[in-house]
This record gives C-alpha cells, structure tokens and sequence, in this order.
C-alpha cells in the first residue's frame, strides 16, 4: 500500500476534495458526503463521526454517559443498525483524553468493543478527537477497514488535517442549511395575503402556504413526520388544530382543546410554552426520570402510531433495533402569547437524530411562523372590522330612514325602532345572540326592559317569559348593585367576560350560557335614558371594534328615544293649544253676543232721539255717541268675525235685496261717525257722491246688510285715520269694467306702497306709518273686510296710492 | 292754574275739559294731542310752569301729515304701550318739571305699571280711568294740594 505524505499533492487533493465538497452541500446529509470524501481519500471502509450525548455532561453520571453517532459511510453502502457506544469505548477514550487512536488489530486492543467492531465489520480502526472551535460539541471521527491493514503514520498524519478542517466545515453547512430554510420560509410566508372570507378560516385559506413549510422543514431535516398545529384565537380560542402535515399516515389526533388536561408531547410544549428535543421515543419509558428531570410532566401518547408504522416502513424485523425515534418541537409564540407548535420527527435508516443545533433552527422557524401567523391575524381582524363598520353605516343608514318614517307616523310608537336597533347590532357584532333595551322610568328610578331579541329570551313557559320581561334595577345604589346600573351612573360602555361568575350579574335576569356580554350607555348627550346589552352564549370573542359599535347604537337610540318623546309632547302640546284656542273663540263669540244687544239697542235710541233733534249742540253730542256705539258695535261683530275666520269657517249671511234709500243710510250714518270719532282740529270731511248710485244697478245686489255696515265703516274708519288734515274722505258708487257694482272710498292721506298692498289684508298686519300715527289698534279691519266680501263671492281692491297721495279701496259685489 | 292734559282722544278730553274748568275756575287747561307734539313743546311747558301734568299712558305719536317727523329710536323700539311713560320721565329729567305733580290716568291696570310705578318718584302717582269723571276731580285736588307752594 502506498503511504501517503500528509503535504503531498495528493493528500492536497484530498483536502480540495473535501472542501469543495463541504461548500456544495446546504442539506444535513452534507455530513456524509464529507465522511464519504475523507473516507475515500483515506481508502477507509467506514467513516463514522460520534459524539457525546449533548445534554449530559461526561463528567457526571457514568451510567448515562453515551456517544451516539452523528452520521456514517460505508464504502459498500450497508447500514450499521446500532447508534451509540458507552463511554468506555475505544471512541470513548478518544474523546476523554482528547487523544487520537491507532487501532492496528481490533480483536488484540482492549479498549474496542469487539462485537461493535464486529457489527460494523472493522478490524483495523483509526479514531480522531474532533475539536469544535465553539465548544458545542465532543465528538470523535472513527475510520475503518474490515481487513488486518492499519492506517499509516502518514494516514493518521493526513486524517488528522482533514479531521481539524471537518468540524469547521460541518458548522459551514449547517449555516448555509439554515440560511436556505429561514429564507424559503420568509418566501413563501410573505407570497401569503389572506382575505376575509365568511366561509374559511385563516388556516384553511393559508393551507397550502403552510402545507410548503412542513415540506420545507421535512425535507431540510429529513423528518419523517413535520406538523404544524394553529390557535385562530377569535373565533376557537386554546383550540389547536393541525394546519398542516407531512405524515402521510393515521392521524388521529387533530385537535388539541382542553391542553392542562392533555397528556402529550405537544400539549406539554404548548402548555409550557418550552422547546422539547427527545433523542428516542422508543426509549421514553427507560430514560423517563432523566427525561422528566429535563420536562417535569411531560408525557407521550404515542397517537401516530409511530413506533409501528415506522418499523413497517423500514422492513424491521422483530429482533432488529430499531432507529432512533428523534422528535423536536418548538412553540409559535409572538410575545408570550402561545398561538401554536411546530414538531417534526424523524426515523430513519442510519443514524438520524436531531441535535440542539436542529432545534435551534426549529426555534427560529417557529418565531418567522409565529410572526407573519400574529400579522396575518391582526390583518384578518382590521378587515373584519373594517367590514363591519362599512356594514354598520349602511345599516345605522337604513335604521334612520325607518326611524324616520316611526316618528312621522300618527302613532308614533319607539319599540319599533328599538327592535330594528337590536336587528342592526346582532348583525354587525356577529357574535351577538341575546339581546336588549333597558329605559330609565324616572318615577319608579329603576330600569325596565322596553325591547329583547334573541332565543334565549323566549325560553320556558308564557309565565317565565313574562316575569323574566317584568324585572327591574335600581339606579340609585351606591355602589353601584350591578352592571346594568354602574353603566347607567357612569355614563360609559362596559365589557364583560365570564359575567355569570360576577356577583353583580347573578340573581336577576340569568343566562347561564352566556360568556361575554357588552353593556353600553343609552345617551343623548351627557343624560343617560337607559342601557344596552349584548351578550354571548358563543366562544368567540367579540371583534375588537364591538364597544365602539354599541356605544354608537346606544347614542343612537338614545336619540330616537329623545326625538320620539319631543314629538309625543309637541303633539300634546298641539291638541291642547287646540282646545285652548277653541275655547277662547267660544268665549270671545259669548261676549261678543253679550255685549251686541245693549249696543245695538244704544244705537238704535241714539239713532231715535236724533231723528227728532234740532239743536245743534245736542245733534253734534249725539252723532258722536251715535259715532261711538257705532264703533263698539263694529268691534263686537270683529270680535265674532274674528272667532269664524280663525277656525277657517266661512261666514253665515243673511242675504237682502240692497235698495238706494238704505244703503244711502248706512253710507251717510257710516261717514259722518266716522268723520266725529277724528280729532275736529284735524279739519277732515266726508262726502257721499250720492249721484254715482243709480238704483237700477244696485236693485240686482244682494247683501248681509250689518256685515255691509261692518265692511263700509271699516274701510271709513281707516280712511279717516289715515287721511291729512284739511282732506275730503270720498264715497261713491259705480260699474267697474265687467259690470260688477262696486262702493269706493278715496282719501288723501298715508300712502300704501305696492310693496305692502298684499300685507294689508293679512291679519294684525299695521305698517310702521300706522302704527305711528294711530296707537291703538289690532290691524284685522281689512282682514275682516276681505273675509266679509269672500263670503259675499265678491271682491276687496285696494289701488295702490297715487303720486297726489290718494288711496281708493274698492267693495266690489257680484250680481 | 295752569294744567297740562297729554291725552290724544278729543272724545274724553272734551267731558275731561268740562269737569276741570269747573272744579278749578281760573285755571288753565291745555291739550296735547300726540307724544310727538309734547315732545317739541315741553320747553315751552316747562317755562310755562304747570301746576300739574295728566299723562295718558297710550298716545299715539303723531297725526298723518305729509310732513311728519320719523320718531326717535327709543320710540320705535318702545312703542305705543310705553309713550306716556317716556313723558313722565321726559318731565322728571327737565329741571323745571321735575318737582311737578305728574297724574299717570289710564285704562290699563295698575298692575300693568308696576314695574314702571316702582321707580317713579313720589310726585308721580297713577289714577285708572273710569266712566266717572269724579275720582279724577278729587285726586287732582289733592294732588295740588300737597304741591308745595313756590
């Protein structure tokens, strides 16, 4: 056999050869191929690294203390179905001592175990300490040859330098492994955009996502089985299902619920939020107390079946070992907050274990999960909120327009609102099963229940459902005897988890089933009308936004209920102004009557007595009470007049024939009382145009002939009043254009602008000028004049007043 | 005697006119018709010296005439109800007024001047009027009686 000079340019090559294999390897069997290339270059038949148990210190614990192989080759390619040795072994040595060993002969060398020797079929051996320049590791690399030949000083020269390089090189693509891993995670991780979708949740849409990074974690640690199970906290809280799975065999357990009560590896790890590497399940039972030192409590199921199935998949017979069972598993936390767990394990043919680098590696797997699983749930909850409050303003929209058309009915009655209230609020807080109005009674000063929604309510017997609808609460403890009435004292929305075990929930009103509940203020600005409640029988959580939205409704029924009461009472209000007016017009009508006799029996003997009067003193004194008992009998009528026309009621005439003699009367008798009732000094005359009467035309008119009276010596008394001293107040008579019979009045006096001739006949209209120059006076006159010729089918004109500052008002009657 | 009546019906001043010349013989009596006639001529009442002033409480403020003034803003605000009131004070702020018995006589309630009447001084005092001219009479006696001679 040729020996070999460690600086020999073949034994470079060998270094080349390892190096660049090392630097295309990013998976763990890059471990072998290394342990291939060293074992080729040293013509070896096995090439096997081993390295102490990691979590046991070689110090301590004799009976515990192992080496466990991390990888093999084999120049034929067969598997070496055993994985550890005792530390008394010759690698054991080497390791202990730090020292490498030549083995020419194993059957002559103490130190080798001969029927592992025989195992793998090596006779001569070489074993190296392997120095890890970080310390993580004590390990030992162990070359062989199943034929008497013994490796040279030459070859041990050489295997030492390329053991130095090994452990190096090994971290290296441990790295790149990692590196590789943790990038085409964040790939696809971050190609995932979940929608809001009523119909899956987050782990179904995000399935194939998270089906690509089981497959990834699979095939990067070569495990068997590499589960991913998920919290989706709003809607199944501490509810974990698988998400996803490489184990393509039986799995019977998908979900994990109660985790406290669980008696599982991954319930442990979910429940202590810990990392958990176990180097073989087939061993749990022996190394328990080791085990439980490490995890106090934990336990393993078994639930895939695993130790079977994977004895079937690899063709054991039932006196082969079986390999080690390795199992890793990290939880998917964001902060303290556990929302799930990663596990893999692996089972394979040749020495396949996960070590602390592995699971540090998961760790870091299970942190980038946990990451974009937290965002994405917070993304899904932004969306479903975002969703609600559009869904809200549509709905608070539609709940306006029916208020609307509530409060406009005749019979106005709130609980329709309330109850399409409660519609809206069960529909946006999807979560809301049970719900209700309470009102203020400000007499009793308890809250009752005005409005409920939901099953619940109409649970039980007609008689239970009643009584439950009859409870009350006080408002007025202090503190506060339960939530309903702290609400309603501080004005401000509160939530309730677990109400039933509140002591302030309990004893009134009960719903065993409910897990939540939302209490929100009824309010219209700062006053509080009452409360709302919205509870929940269901696991789900409320969405974040569900107290912004009840206390929304709240305001908003609070202000239906405000607007509703204002309504009832304005219309109160109506009916009894109503009633009032009518039974003031009764009155004004009964006095009007009581004081209309003895005046018209006053103007009547004042009318008499001047008939037969000649002094002229006494005349004048008598015209003047004429003059005045002709005013308050006008003012009596007004106020008769004034009680028909106010309830819209059209006036009863007494129809006559109108002839000359009478209507010269009443105009002669109407002007000169007038013309006395003004201030003498004011020089003011009146004149009648009697020759502007023709009988034949005023034959065809019929007339009330004291509502006549009243029109003739309103628009006289105005004429008067108004005109300057040292005028003539005319009156005449005539045809107008289409042959109507009219009485005019014309004056000199104040003018009427066009602008204010439509204001003269509104009721209690004065102009400033009038008002100025009269004092007294209500402004119905013409008012009242208008409503006597509407009654009459005639016409009430008023020309607008002249540049020579003269007015003329027109009586025109119909034929 | 001279006596001052701002009152604008001729109607009741004609009977009021009457029943005064009689009670008092020898005085004068003299008619303003409007608010805005007393208001241009109280500097020459004042000079005048009346022994007594009788205020109606509704004046009107002027006759129609085309050459009429526009009132001040204090009467358009104030208004009908309230020109009487505006002269009692119009006399009470002129120096020559001041201590002049002033009769407020009027139609409306007593209880309708309250507030006025509260912080009126003592020489003001109110009168309702009534059908009889007789209640008149005697206040305004007693009135001029209390008047301290000048």
């Amino acid at each position: 056999m040729t020996e070999l000079n460690p600086s020999s340019p073949a034994a470079n090559d060998h270094i080349v050869d390892l190096v660049s294999t090392a630097l295309k390897q990013d998976k763990r069997s890059g471990l072998l191929r290394m342990l291939e290339s060293i074992g080729m270059a040293l013509r070896a038949d096995g090439c096997m690294i081993w390295e102490a148990t990691p979590t046991t210190s070689l110090k301590k614990n004799a009976g515990q203390r192992r080496l466990l192989v991390l990888d093999e080759w084999t120049a034929d390619g067969h598997v070496n179905n055993f994985y550890d040795l005792p530390l008394e072994s010759g690698a054991g040595w080497v390791v202990l001592h730090e020292q490498p060993r030549n083995v020419p002969d194993a059957r002559t060398d103490t130190q080798i175990s001969l029927p592992h020797a025989n195992q793998i079929g090596a006779r001569s051996l070489l074993i190296l300490p392997i120095f890890f320049s970080d310390n993580s590791r004590t390990a030992a690399l162990t070359l062989y040859r199943g034929t008497l030949a013994p490796f040279s000083q030459a070859e041990e020269a050489e295997a030492k330098q390329l053991a130095l390089l090994l452990p190096d090189l090994y971290q290296t693509i441990r790295a790149k492994m990692g590196f590789n891993l943790m990038r085409s995670i964040r790939d696809e991780l971050q190609r995932a955009k979940p929608r809001l979708s009523q119909q899956a949740s987050l782990a179904a849409m995000l399935k194939g996502v998270l089906q690509s990074v089981c497959n990834l974690v699979g095939d990067t640690f070569e495990a068997v089985e590499t589960s991913i199970f998920l919290e989706e906290p709003r809607t199944l809280p501490r509810i974990y299902r698988v998400a996803a799975t490489t184990w393509t065999g039986m799995f019977r357990k998908r979900v994990y619920r109660s985790i406290e009560k669980e008696k599982c590896l991954t319930a442990w790890v979910i429940a202590n939020r810990r990392s958990v590497k176990l180097f073989d399940l087939a061993r749990f039972e022996r190394d328990r107390g080791a085990i439980k030192e490490t995890y106090p409590g934990i336990n393993w199921a078994d639930s895939l079946d695993f130790k079977s199935t994977i004895r079937r998949r690899l063709n054991l017979t039932s006196t082969d070992e079986s390999p080690p069972l390795s199992f890793m598993a990290s939880p998917i936390m964001v902060g303290d907050k556990i929302l799930g767990i990663i596990r893999c394990c692996t089972a394979q043919s040749g020495p396949r274990y996960f070590g602390e680098r592995d699971l540090e590696l998961l760790d870091l797997v299970a942190a980038q999960i946990g990451q974009y699983w937290s965002k994405w749930l917070s993304e899904l909850e932004i969306q479903k909120e975002n969703q609600s409050w559009h869904e809200l303003v549509e709905r608070i929209g539609q709940l306006n327009q029916f208020a609307l058309n509530e409060l406009n009915r005749e019979s106005l009655e709130e609980k329709a609102i309330f109850a399409e209230a409660l519609e809206v609020a069960r529909s946006t807080i999807t979560e809301a099963d049970t719900l209700d109005v309470r009102l203020f009674n400000p007499r009793t000063r308890q809250l009752y229940f005005a409005k409920t929604l939901g099953d619940a309510w109409q649970a039980g017997s007609q008689s239970e459902i009643d009584a439950r609808h009859q409870v009350t609460y006080d408002v007025d403890n202090r503190p506060a005897q339960s939530i309903g009435e702290n609400v309603f004292q501080t004005g401000t929305v509160q939530l309730i988890t677990r109400p039933s075990q509140s002591p302030h929930y309990a004893g009134k009103v009960n719903f065993p089933a409910v897990k939540r509940m939302i209490v929100a203020p009824i309010k219209v600005a700062d006053k509080t009308l009452g409360v709302l409640d919205i509870l929940s029988t269901q696991n789900r959580k409320f969405p974040g936004n569900a107290e912004r939205i009840a206390e929304l409704l709240g305001q908003q029924i609070g202000l239906y209920q405000y607007m509703a009461d204002a309504i009832k009472n304005r219309r109160r209000a109506e009916l009894d102004l109503r009633d009032e007016i009518k039974e003031r017009n009764r009155i004004l009508e009964d006095l009007s009557h009581q004081v209309k006799t003895p005046i018209n029996q006053a103007f009547a003997r004042t009318r008499r007595l001047l008939e037969n009067e000649v002094d002229e003193k006494r005349i004048y004194r008598l015209q003047a009470i004429r003059g005045l008992c002709g005013k308050a009998k006008r003012v009596s009528m007004s106020m008769k007049l004034l009680a028909t026309l106010a309830r819209k009621e059209p006036i009863k005439l007494k129809l006559e024939n109108l002839y000359l003699d009478l209507l010269m009367r009443i105009l002669i008798e109407a002007a000169s009382d007038s013309r006395l009732l003004v201030e003498p000094g004011r020089r003011i005359k009146t004149e009648v145009k009697r020759e502007t009467f023709n009988p034949r035309e005023i034959s065809q008119v019929r007339v009330d002939f004291d509502l006549l009276e009243q029109a003739v010596g309103n628009i006289l008394d105005n004429a008067c009043k108004y005109s300057y001293e040292n005028t003539v107040v005319q009156i005449y008579g005539g045809v107008t254009r289409n042959g109507r019979f009219h009485i005019s009045v014309i004056n000199e006096g104040l003018p009427i602008s066009a602008k204010d001739l439509s204001h003269c006949i509104e009721r209690g209209w004065r102009s400033e000028e009038a008002k100025q120059v009269t004092g007294e006076g209500s402004g119905i006159g013409l008012w009242i004049v208008k409503g006597i010729m509407d009654a009459h089918r005639g016409t009430l004109l008023i020309n607008p007043t002249t540049v020579e500052n003269k007015t003329e008002v027109r009586l025109i009657f119909p034929f | 005697m001279y006596i001052v009546f701002v009152e604008d019906d001729h109607l009741q001043m004609e009977d009021i006119e009457v029943h005064v010349k009689e009670a008092f013989p020898g005085a004068t009596v003299e008619r303003v018709n409007t608010e805005g006639e007393f208001v241009s001529r109280i500097d020459e009442i004042a000079d005048r010296m009346p022994a007594m002033v009788v205020v109606d409480m509704l004046l009107r403020w002027a006759d129609p005439s085309p050459t009429r003034k526009a009132p001040p803003e204090e009467v358009k605000k104030g208004g009908f109800f309230r020109a009487g009131i505006r002269c009692v004070e119009r006399l009470l702020a002129n120096e020559k007024t001041k201590n002049v018995p002033i009769l407020i006589y009027t139609v409306l309630e007593e209880s309708d001047l309250a507030q006025d009447l509260s912080r009126l001084p003592p020489t003001v005092s109110y009168l309702r009027k009534d059908l009889m001219i007789e209640p008149l009479i005697s206040k305004m006696r007693n009135l001029l009686s209390l008047r301290t001679p000048r």
